[in-house]
């Protein structure tokens, strides 16, 4: 589409698409020019002036960063009237600049620094008194010294053009023009700290490390981050060993060098004092450090008891989705070769294997779409509010797609339209916002599937008549007057949701916990990959689906069979291994004996099952973990691990994306990586296997040769599947008889007490590990619950009171923090801290899956009385 | 929406605005005036109360606030005056007079007299430059000032509530004798 042009550029000729900016056409030709307010994330604002060149018949300077390179331009960047326009500005600059560099954090990676040097005059002509601002902080993570601004004006475009927050603002006039909030308040933003990556100079830095590095002290690790499914490259700047701070380079990895709060300020659970740092078992009451090999024999030795007594098969393994592919891969070789039990599970048993199993049966693979294809989409169907929240760097591409792109974006979720001050909010940017009841995606999905199958022209298409007359009865069960009364949505905006994701030219499919973590999880996502095929967004370049992963490795664990479904690759396994419920049950039933948990809790994660009735009947808990969970707090060998910044591996976004994890610091005391661990047990297990029994080599160098073995028993395991792959197979699919059963109606609220809560992640945090990181802490440190201020008002609730919560015999007493987008008669509260709130929520499973819904409930509110 | 401090009527006066543009950010310096109108200064509510009826973060809101003088965000006296400093008027001894003006009134740049009768402010060219010192008060203006003329002015004001010294209503010179 776009062609080229050719120009010269001090004297070089260059040929550059159209539309490229002087500045980086110069690049391009090997002239750096120097500027401010040029970012390529940001569109040109040419407010600097410091990026002029000169064009050859134009009588003035031109600006390069707004000036688009042209057919048979002759630039000179660094002719005399170049240069002493740019000493001219720099003169300016520095005039009123305290030049501290000694002791401002950005010293050394500073481009008025680098650009001084280069530009500017050896003497200034000024001798006016420099400005200087009263000294406001930007709220406790961000450091704002507004002397050294140089007012370019990045950090606010960035937070309104790429974060669409739009926190900040460029506030009072003239000379005295700094960076401010709210009438100088301090920051109540997202936090991200992009406005202090894109600060050119020493303006904007993070609180969190001050004066605790130079730039060129720290070692730079380049790893992937673990706080949730996007996916993000991330540095890690380590100095003696400790993380002192994460960066992002400009555009590489999954993220394009964006970060969330999470990655920019959530380093500190790496090396928390809390950190596990010696093996240790239960001698009654007690719990005693031993070493690593007391600690391993102890464990085999029970062990191999118990699988002698009770077969392999009363012993069951749980590991998180946290851990690298590696690592996943060899827990289940451990159990299932090693013990030769079929009872391996992961985290993704809390919703994510919906999305996974749903999709797989359907389209013979999950990878259906990438962020390229999402930031390219003119179409996205999202059913995911709380996107922002659970996964903001994903969240970021479809707020690109529709900003920057014009995309249409269709948002199906229990969310207002309204978003707070200061935070994003996907359904803000929803032309077409489907605002359902709590609860109501499966009646929405059948909504917009029953509008589908109604339009004429839309539902045309080469369907197998089988598939079509299935997935017609399905939907006819429910007329759209009763859909309606159960979604709150109409059949006109039904229809015209619809009409619009079926007319996509590229239609991306985006659904997260709202649909896998919560009731009819696996139906819901068979739901959608029937809708996706119906409007025929599916299995042609540019379309897709993205199931978006809470945690960092889900893909990962799925792909490397941990979980009873699949063995590594996704070949599918045998049915009789249980899942995490499962397994509890059978603790429960003294059939399973020996547990063993990595990064796995679920005296925290399921408080309303009987989890320590069943886990105090085995004979054998093995934890294996960061912290002293509750879990690991009871169990009988205590090995500790490691954090992803100090281990080599690989994490599988969410996309299906491969990539490198590094180290960056070494393992805190004698604690060890789960590769290592998992070594060790297997190598133990083996060597004491009975005569007879083939050993099953546990034997490896390092995480590469764990790969390589994963590559040769895998070899397709993480290839793309291709559009024809796709749809062949989902031509196959559509000749079979398929099941799905109806969608549940919820019940109407009954009275104005009655609340919808629901609990889940909030932006600040990602489940347990991230209240170790006292940068997030500083942010969100206990529950809260987010109530609608027309809720709030009408109960007389002020800002921070105290309410009560009840359900059943239970109460739970939260603050209120009011929220706009919360809908009224709905609550949300996080997740990260207290238990008692889950306890409030019944707990149901999947009837497919086995995956525990314990999210949703229906609460009671009333005002605590003040005693 | 609930607002804070914004009457329906002033609600009414700012989303009556909204179909002439292509954004409602467009409407924001309109509505300022309006809040400004009603509530005598833009306090932080009305801002908020502007941020919620143009669908902006507050901040979005300040940023323009900020940038006008003809916008107070402190509460103000009856009469706001502006005392021009740009160069053609500081030339003619626009500093000094706005000295004598301090002096006189008491008060700094920025602040109101105790009695609420006067707020002083300074300001860029006023487009009046030929005939300066000059200062801004309310809507008229006041050019070729002295101090002398200033005490005279000042007194008018608070006995009076006006003064004769206020240019009259500025024709186009008709040049061409046409
Ligand atoms: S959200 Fe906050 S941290 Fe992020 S760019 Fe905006 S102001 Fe900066
Ligand atoms: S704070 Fe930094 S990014 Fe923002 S305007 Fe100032 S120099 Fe530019
Ligand atoms: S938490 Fe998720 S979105 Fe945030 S930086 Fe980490 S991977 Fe990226
Ligand atoms: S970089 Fe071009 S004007 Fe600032
Ligand atoms: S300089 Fe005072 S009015 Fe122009």
């Amino acid at each position: 589409m776009a062609g080229f042009v050719h120009l010269t550029i001090d004297g070089q000729g260059i040929e550059v698409e159209s539309g490229t900016p002087l500045i980086e056409a110069a690049k391009q030709a090997g002239a750096e020019i120097a500027h401010f307010c040029y970012h390529p994330k940001l569109k040109p604002d040419a407010n600097c002036r410091m990026c002029l060149v000169e064009i050859e018949k134009m009588p003035k300077l031109q600006t390069s960063c707004s000036t688009p390179a042209a057919e048979g331009m002759v630039v000179h960047t660094a002719s005399n009237r170049v240069k002493q326009a740019q000493e001219g500005v720099m003169s300016f600059l520095l005039g009123n600049h305290p030049l501290d560099c000694p002791e401002c954090d950005q010293g050394g990676e500073c481009q008025l620094q680098d650009f001084a040097h280069q530009h500017s005059p050896t003497l200034s002509p000024f001798s006016e008194e420099k400005r200087v601002f009263d000294k406001e902080y930007f709220g406790p993570l961000i450091e704002k010294e507004m002397n050294r601004c140089v007012s370019c004006l990045r950090c606010v475009r960035y937070c309104d053009e790429v974060l669409d927050v739009n926190a900040l603002g460029s506030i009072d006039r003239g000379t005295m023009t700094q960076i401010g909030g709210f009438a100088h308040h301090e920051l109540d933003c997202e936090f991200c700290g992009g406005c202090i990556q894109i600060c050119p100079v020493g303006a904007l830095t993070s609180r969190l490390s001050m004066y605790d590095y130079r730039p060129w002290q720290v070692k730079k690790t380049e790893t992937i981050c673990n706080y949730c499914g996007d996916g993000c490259e991330l540095t890690l700047e380590s100095i003696n060993n400790t993380v002192v701070r994460t960066s992002s380079k400009l555009g590489t990895g999954r993220n394009t060098g964006d970060l969330c709060v999470r990655g920019f300020f959530g380093y500190g659970a790496i090396g928390h004092k809390d950190r596990l740092t010696r093996p240790m078992i239960r001698r009654g009451n007690h719990r005693l450090q031993i070493t690593w090999k007391g600690a391993v024999e102890s464990a085999v030795a029970a062990l191999k008891k118990i699988v002698e007594t009770h077969g392999p098969g009363s012993v069951g393994g749980v590991i998180s989705a946290h851990c690298t592919n590696e690592e996943i891969y060899l827990f289940q070789k451990l159990l299932r070769q090693g013990i030769g039990t079929p009872h391996v599970d992961s985290s993704t048993r809390y919703g994510y294997v919906n999305a996974i199993t749903g999709l797989h049966k359907v389209f013979g693979t999950t990878r259906l779409a990438r962020y390229e294809d999402v930031v390219g989409a003119d179409v996205l169907l999202v059913f995911a509010g709380e996107m922002t929240e659970t996964n903001p760097i994903a969240a970021l591409k479809v707020k690109e797609a529709v900003r920057k792109h014009n995309a249409t974006l269709i948002a199906v979720d229990a969310y207002t339209k309204q978003s707070d001050p200061f935070r994003s909010h996907l359904p803000r940017l929803a032309k077409y916002h489907l605002q359902i009841l709590q609860g109501a995606e499966s009646l929405a999905i059948v909504g917009l599937t029953k509008a589908l199958l109604e339009n004429p022209v839309l539902s045309e298409g080469d369907f197998s008549p089988l598939f079509l007359e299935q997935v017609t009865k399905s939907v006819a069960l429910f007329s759209f007057e009763e859909i309606h009364a159960a979604t709150g949505i109409s059949q006109e905006a039904f229809s015209q949701a619809a009409a619009a994701y079926a007319g996509a030219t590229r239609g991306v499919l985006i659904f997260g916990r709202a649909i896998t973590g919560s009731e009819e999880g696996y139906i819901n996502v068979v739901r959608l990959a029937h809708l996706a095929i119906l409007a025929k967004q599916v299995g042609r370049p540019g379309t897709g689906i993205l199931a978006l992963a809470s945690e960092n490795n889900a893909y990962g664990a799925i792909a490397m069979g941990g979980l009873p479904e699949y063995l590594p690759g996704f070949s599918p396994a045998n049915g009789a291994g249980y899942t995490l419920p499962g397994m509890l049950d059978a603790c429960e039933r003294g059939e399973i004996k020996a547990l063993y948990l990595v990064g796995e809790n679920p005296l925290r994660s399921l408080p309303q099952k009987n989890v320590q009735a069943a886990l105090s009947k085995l004979d054998l808990l093995i934890c294996q973990d960061l912290f002293l969970s509750e879990t690991a707090a009871i169990a009988h060998v205590v090995f500790p691990a490691v954090s992803f910044a100090e281990k080599e591996g690989r994490f599988t976004n969410q996309e299906g994306e491969v990539q490198r994890v590094r180290k960056a610091v070494e393992p805190v005391g004698n604690a060890k990586t789960d590769l290592e661990i998992f070594s060790m047990m297997g190598a133990a297990i083996a060597s004491s296997s009975a005569a007879g029994v083939p050993a099953v080599s546990f034997d490896y160098a390092n995480s590469e040769a764990v790969w390589r073995e994963i590559m040769a028993t895998v070899p397709d395991g993480f290839h793309t599947d291709s559009a024809e792959a796709v749809s062949q197979h989902v031509a196959v699919y559509a000749q079979q008889a398929i099941e799905l059963a109806p969608p549940v109606v919820i019940s109407k609220r009954r009275n104005p007490d009655e609340f919808d809560l629901q609990v889940g992640q909030a932006l600040f945090h990602s489940g347990r590990m991230s209240t170790y990181a006292s940068g997030l802490t500083t942010l969100l440190s206990s529950a809260i619950v987010l109530m609608h201020p027309s809720d709030s008002d009408r109960m007389g609730v002020e800002e921070g009171e105290q309410v009560t919560l009840r359900a059943g015999s239970g109460t739970v007493c939260l603050p209120v923090k009011t929220s706009l987008k919360v809908q009224p008669g709905t609550l949300f509260v996080p997740e990260h801290f207290s238990l008692d709130v889950k306890r409030l929520l019944p707990l149901a499973f999947d009837p497919t899956t086995g995956v525990p819904y314990s999210t949703r409930g229906r609460v009671t509110v009333s005002k605590q009385k003040i005693s | 929406m609930k607002l804070r401090v914004l009457s329906s009527a002033a609600e009414a006066a700012i989303t009556l605005e909204f179909e002439k543009y292509p954004d409602k950010r467009s409407v924001l310096l309109h509505a300022l005036r309006v809040a400004q109108q009603e509530t005598g200064y833009l306090s932080e509510e009305a801002m908020r109360d502007v941020a919620t009826l143009l669908e902006l973060t507050p901040v979005q809101v300040y940023d323009v606030a900020t940038f006008y003088t003809l916008f107070h965000l402190q509460p103000v006296g009856k009469h706001v005056i502006y005392a021009c400093k740009s160069l053609p008027c500081a030339l003619v001894g626009a500093s000094a007079l706005c000295r004598h003006i301090q002096n006189r009134l008491g008060v700094g740049i920025g602040e109101t007299t105790s009695d609420n009768q006067f707020t002083l402010k300074q300001t860029e060219c006023l487009a009046s430059c030929g005939s300066g010192p000059m200062v801004q008060i309310n809507d008229n203006y006041y050019e070729y000032l002295t101090p002398a003329k200033v005490d005279r002015l000042l007194d008018d004001l608070r006995a009076r509530g006006k003064s004769d010294l206020a240019s009259k209503p500025f024709k186009i010179p008709n040049v061409t004798g046409a």
